[in-house]
């Protein structure tokens, strides 16, 4: 255990940790931690847990994660300010501290590989969104915090965490949060999980915050697109606390800011516009397709008159043909020959 | 009444659009299975699915011609951003002969007209010499007047074009 990606990010993660940078640094430990690796991997380091980790129920997973973590000693999480859970790692560790989070019911009892269903179903549904997602291809190679998200596990605790406090640094931020609705605050784990140094954490942290939080706020102009098919996915989930219908209205509206509201006036005017460039066209494919009928006209009166002017010339050559019956110029048949007959 | 503003180039836009005014010095026949292309004639996709046979005059074995066929309508002749699309281009072709004894440098591709009706372009322009004449990279925005100015091939001694649109569907 203790693989390199996770001993060096820890290392980050917790030389930084503890006093003031302690809210930050709990997704930062993330990092360094299970969550960060890919399914495949958590499947190795739970090496002994005697079960595929695709038949597991979700309860079954993250009781191993957990043992595994505490095994691991990821201890350089200040858990103290793990409550701030709702960065862009996942707020799993918020489980942590409250071990008696029981996922609903519902949510515990499907295997893996029935969220993994869900999931994937979800990203069909998007699939017409152009950004990049961090989307992976199979079960395997999701990172065990994406697959918390998506499942939505993680925002099971979402509700807890009315009181963000100062973890999230910036003022709007701290203001949005407490604007935002319950509902909304899931949206944090759409963002992906970039690992960063920690003094950028913060900004890193407000920027994607900012991001996230638009469509709490009518001003703001655009949801990252790659917020929707989480957001998609995870309205698969039936004990989802939030209400799908109303997020969803809002992303609707804020995903068309481009589109002011045209002025009659402007309608008009395009439809003119369009009149009128329709009118052009007819015009060109008219004067086109009387040149082509010209042309073609031309074209055969031509080979017409060069035609009968052959025919003419064939025809002279033959009359003379026939008037002169031997073609090359002969002695003229009526010349009188000089011959020796009579001696003289 | 001047021939020359009879003449279908011009009034089919040939001259113009893709061709400077020219003198016709080279005899040129191209023949589609035996039926000779009239400039300004309608052909069927189907009809001139494989290169025509072409015979070119001037009265010596020592000049090499090129030979180029393009479509100045591609994609639709209303909205013509590739013009020209270059369908076939010979060169080296010795006088008198025909297209089979030059060297085919853009093989032949069917015209296959989408929207519209399109012209289909031959032009046929004496070389300076032998192997002096390169094709170019791509077929489409190809520019006939630049291509010839590029290889040192002048105006053109020779031209007939034809139209073709959409292959009509069979019905009953």
């Amino acid at each position: 255990m203790g693989t390199q990606t996770m001993g060096s990010q820890a290392g980050c993660g917790g030389g930084s940790s503890g006093g003031t940078e302690g809210q930050k640094s709990h997704a930062l430990a993330r990092e360094g931690s299970l969550y960060s690796l890919t399914l495949d991997e958590v499947q190795n380091q739970l090496g002994n847990l005697g079960k595929p980790l695709s038949s597991m129920n979700l309860d079954e997973l993250l009781k191993s994660v957990w043992t595994a973590e505490a095994n691991q000693g990821v201890g350089s999480v200040d858990y103290g300010a793990v409550q701030h859970g709702l960065q862009m790692a996942p707020s799993v560790p918020s489980l942590h501290r409250q071990p008696s989070v029981a996922l609903s019911g519902d949510l515990s009892k499907k295997t893996v590989d029935e969220v993994w269903q869900d999931i994937q179903q979800g990203q069909k549904k998007s699939s017409h969104d152009k950004k990049a997602q961090e989307r992976q291809p199979t079960l395997g190679e999701m990172t065990l915090e994406d697959f918390l998200v998506k499942a939505g596990v993680v925002a099971e605790s979402s509700p807890r965490k009315k009181n963000p406090g100062p973890v999230l640094g910036g003022d709007p931020i701290g203001l949005a949060q407490q604007n935002m609705p319950p509902q909304a605050q899931w949206m944090h784990y759409q963002l992906p999980s970039i690992p960063q140094p920690a003094q950028q954490q913060q900004h890193q942290h407000q920027q994607n915050m900012m991001a996230v939080y638009m469509p709490g706020h009518p001003v703001q102009q655009h949801l990252p697109i790659g917020a929707n098919p989480i957001m998609d996915v995870s309205y698969q989930e039936p004990q989802m606390t939030m209400s799908p219908s109303t997020l969803m209205g809002t992303l609707s509206d804020t995903q068309t800011p481009g589109r002011k509201r045209v002025a009659p006036g402007d309608v008009i005017e395009k439809t003119v516009e369009r009149r009128q460039k329709r009118m052009i066209k007819n015009r060109e494919s008219a004067a086109r397709s009387r040149a082509r009928k010209q042309a073609y006209t031309h074209e055969l009166e031509n080979k017409v008159s060069r035609l009968e002017e052959e025919n003419e010339k064939l025809k002279r050559q033959k009359a003379v043909e026939k008037a002169l019956p031997s073609v090359p110029p002969p002695e003229p048949k009526y010349q009188l020959r000089r011959t020796s007959s009579s001696p003289f | 009444m001047s021939r020359y503003s009879m003449d279908p180039l011009a009034v089919g836009r040939v001259i113009g659009e893709v061709l400077d005014p020219f003198i016709r010095t080279v005899a040129f026949r191209v023949r589609y299975n035996n039926r000779e292309v009239t400039s300004g004639c309608e052909l069927r996709p189907s009809q001139v699915a494989n290169s025509p046979r072409v015979d070119i005059g001037g009265d010596d074995l020592r000049n090499f011609y090129t030979l180029i066929m393009v479509d100045p309508d591609a994609p639709s002749p209303n909205d013509p951003s590739l013009r020209e699309y270059l369908h076939w281009m010979v060169t080296d072709i010795p006088g008198t002969t025909s297209t089979s004894f030059g060297q085919e440098v853009v093989k032949y591709e069917s015209p296959l007209p989408h929207l519209g009706i399109h012209r289909f372009v031959f032009v046929l322009f004496q070389q300076l010499g032998r192997q002096t004449v390169y094709p170019p990279s791509l077929r489409h925005n190809f520019c006939t007047r630049d291509f010839a100015m590029l290889y040192n091939l002048g105006l053109p001694v020779a031209a007939v074009y034809f139209n073709a649109q959409r292959e009509p569907s069979n019905r009953g």
